[in-house]
Formats: structure tokens, sequence, C-alpha cells
């Protein structure tokens, strides 16, 4: 009987935890975001093998990319190809594209798997307790933060303007980018689509 | 023999009710809206067979029907937004969903029971989907049938999001679910970007409900 009380016990605690955990689950950005024009400082996370990448160490000569994305946001899945293909193309161009998934629900391991099974070849790093995300103000999947060679943010936003990629009439990510490397000022450096929440761990 | 005709009475409150609901939310909302085209919403609602898990004799509730969900343009979020004269001269809550969008699926229910209990207290609730248009006829309105919601729900149809999602307020930046509340002057008195928080919304509520 005691045993059956102390395994009950244990479980009615384990549901609670379980319960405060999702309580504490925040979907709210905690700083300022970063604003166009501002340097962003270098920064150090880890990929899904848990290898260390710095933003030095990743960054492209022309600029780098970073898209905050995440493994079941449908939005974010419905660029997987674009977002593919985005880093195929500007590879050449000394571009590099960074996926930075900082959703506190899916594990490394799960972005592993998911990188996979989608094809994305591009690096992906977990940012653990979303402090990146806190830092520039990344609130949704997919979000995106084009740094020039200096590390200065040019644009900041969607990829394209429609999650249909048969609906795209305009890609602000690829003007952003064409721009810069025809050494032309950026024409929108901001613009806007529905995404999924950044699921942040809460604030403690 | 009771039964069916209490489900047939129901049936038919529920489908003279349908076209009026249709018509207020409409003009309520003060919105350019389009309404679907098919008129799937306006059915009854389908009656349920009587299954080996369902006793004779036990009540059958049938599900009530969910307003029509009609097509909302750029135009008709300007028309929505706007506050301060008749019809448009309550406070409005609107709420940013998907179906594809897991926390939006998690806190409906709660702003289903938050429909209900303040509609009488003078709110203008209405829920603004992101789903393909397509979905007017198909999951929206399945999604709105398993909540029982009786909010009008529109899909937003636009080729672009963006001079929407300024529209309704200049700093946030799309992220779903959404939900903001504004006083009936037409200033955001509340406002939560992710699940919402039913206590804190609620509070917001009793409080614009009552500012004259």
């Amino acid at each position: 009987m005691k045993k059956q009380q102390t395994i009950a016990l244990t479980l009615v605690l384990a549901c609670s935890l379980g319960a405060l955990a999702l309580v504490a689950r925040a979907d709210t950005p905690t700083a300022a975001p970063v604003a166009i024009g501002a340097t962003v400082a270098d920064f150090t996370l880890p990929d899904a093998d848990g290898v260390a990448h710095s933003l030095a160490s990743l960054k492209g000569k022309n600029g780098t990319v970073l898209i905050f994305i995440a493994t079941r946001c449908p939005v974010s899945n419905g660029y997987n190809e674009r977002m593919e293909k985005l880093a195929q193309d500007y590879k050449a161009k000394g571009v590099s594209v960074v996926g930075i998934n900082a959703n506190v629900t899916e594990p490394a391991s799960e972005v592993k798997s998911h990188a996979a099974e989608k094809h994305l070849t591009f690096t992906i790093l977990k940012d653990e307790g979303s402090k990146l995300a806190d830092r520039l103000g990344a609130e949704r999947t997919p979000e995106v933060y084009f740094l020039d060679a200096s590390n200065r943010l040019v644009y900041h936003g969607r990829i394209d303007n429609a999650q249909n990629p048969a609906n795209v009439t305009g890609s602000e990510l690829r003007d952003a980018l064409d721009a810069v490397l025809a050494g032309k000022p950026v024409a929108k450096a901001e613009a806007k689509a529905f995404g999924c929440t950044i699921k942040r761990a809460a604030a403690q | 023999m009771t039964r069916r005709i209490l489900i047939a009475l129901a049936c038919c409150a529920v489908a003279a009710a349908l076209p009026s609901s249709l018509d207020s939310s409409a003009a309520a909302a003060g919105a350019r809206v389009t309404a679907p085209a098919d008129g799937v919403q306006r059915r009854a609602p389908r009656k349920r067979k009587a299954g080996p898990g369902r006793a004779s004799g036990a009540t059958l509730k049938p599900a009530p029907a969910v307003p029509p969900v009609g097509l909302l343009d750029a135009e008709g979020i300007k028309q929505l937004l706007a506050r301060g004269t008749a019809p448009n001269d309550r406070p409005l809550l609107v709420n940013f969903w998907a179906t594809w969008c897991e926390p939006c699926r998690e806190e409906f229910p709660d702003l289903v029971k938050i429909d209900a209990d303040y509609r009488t207290r003078g709110l203008q609730f209405v829920a603004i989907s992101t789903d393909d248009p397509a979905e007017a006829t198909k999951g929206v309105p399945k999604f709105l049938r398993e909540m029982r919601a009786q909010m009008p729900t529109y899909i937003l149809n636009v080729t672009d999001s963006e001079p929407v999602i300024n529209s309704v307020d200049p700093t946030w930046g799309g992220e779903l679910p959404a939900t903001f509340l504004f006083d009936r002057h037409g200033q955001i008195v509340f406002q939560h970007k992710g699940r919402v928080n039913p206590a804190e919304l609620r509070a917001a509520l009793d409080k614009v409900t009552s500012d004259k």
C-alpha cells in the first residue's frame, strides 16, 4: 500500500512539474529588436551535433543570412526548399546561409533528423535558451537577418511575400542580397509576414 | 420518436437563425467581406447516427452550427478596425490564428468561452484566420465546429500580408497567434503574441467593457 502511495505521489509531482513547464513556456521576446544598420556582435552556438560555431567562423566574405527556422512550424517547413536553394545559389557568391533553431520545444536531435529528412544542407545552430533570438529580437519562424560583410544588419524579415511558392510576387531577401552584392543600397530593408511564434523558455 | 422531433426542431431553429447571424455579423463588423459562394456553412448540422457507444434514450445534442466563414481583404480589415461610430462603437477583440498553428488551436477553447461570456457585455469579437482562402469551406469551418465556436470568423484574402499586419499594429511582426483588444475609440488596450493567458485577457475585457 505504501509503495502504491509513493508511486501515486511521484506521478502527481511529475504531472505538476510538467504542467509548470508548460505554463512556463513563453512566446514573447525579451529584448528590443536589433535595428537596421546596427552591427551584430559575434556569437557562438552549437550545431545539432554539439559542435560549436561562431558567427566569425561561418560568415561569408560578402555576408551572412541568419534564418530562424523550426522543425514543426508549417510556415517554416513551407520554405525548406526555398531556403536550401537560396543557400546553394548564394554560396558561390560569398554569402553563407545559417539556420537557427531557438524553439525550446524542438531538441537538437529533432533538428538533426529534420534537416536530414528535408535535405537541408546549410549549417543549423541550436539556440538553447533562445539567447540569440532574444538578442536579435527574433519573434517568429521563418525570420531572416541578413548581415553584410561587416556584420551590419541590412535586411530583416520575411524570405518572400507568399507561403505558397506559386503565389510569390516579391522576393525581398533575394532583392536585398542582389543589391548588396551589386554594391547598391537595399531598397526594402524590412518586410513582415505571418509565421509561427518562437517557443521560448520562460525567463527565470 | 420524441427525440427525432426534438432534433428536427433544433435543426430548424439553427437553420432559421443562420442567415440573420451572417448578416448581423457582417454588418456588425462593418467590414468588406465576401460570404462563401457555395453556402456549405449554412447547412444544418449533420445528424449523428446512434452508434454502439450511444445508449438509446440518451440525450442527443447536435453540434451547434458555426457562423459562415467569409473572406476579408485589406479594406475589410481597415473598416473592421475603424472604431467610434455605429455599428463599430464597441470594444473589439481580434484574434489572428490558423488551423496549422498549434498554440492557436490550444488557446481556441479559451477564446470560445470568452466569446460566450462577453458577447452580452458589449464586446465585438472577430476571429481572423490566415489559412488559405480555399479552407473557407473545408478545414476552418470543420475546426470551428469542433470548437463549437460562435464568433464571426473570416479568412484573410490578401496577396501580401504585410499591410494587414501593419494596419493592426505596426510593432507586430506577424507571429501567430496574436490577440488584440481595442477599446471603443480604437486604441489597443491589450495585446498578446503567442498563446494568450485567459485570466489576463479577461481582466482587460472586464475593464474595457465597463469603461463608458
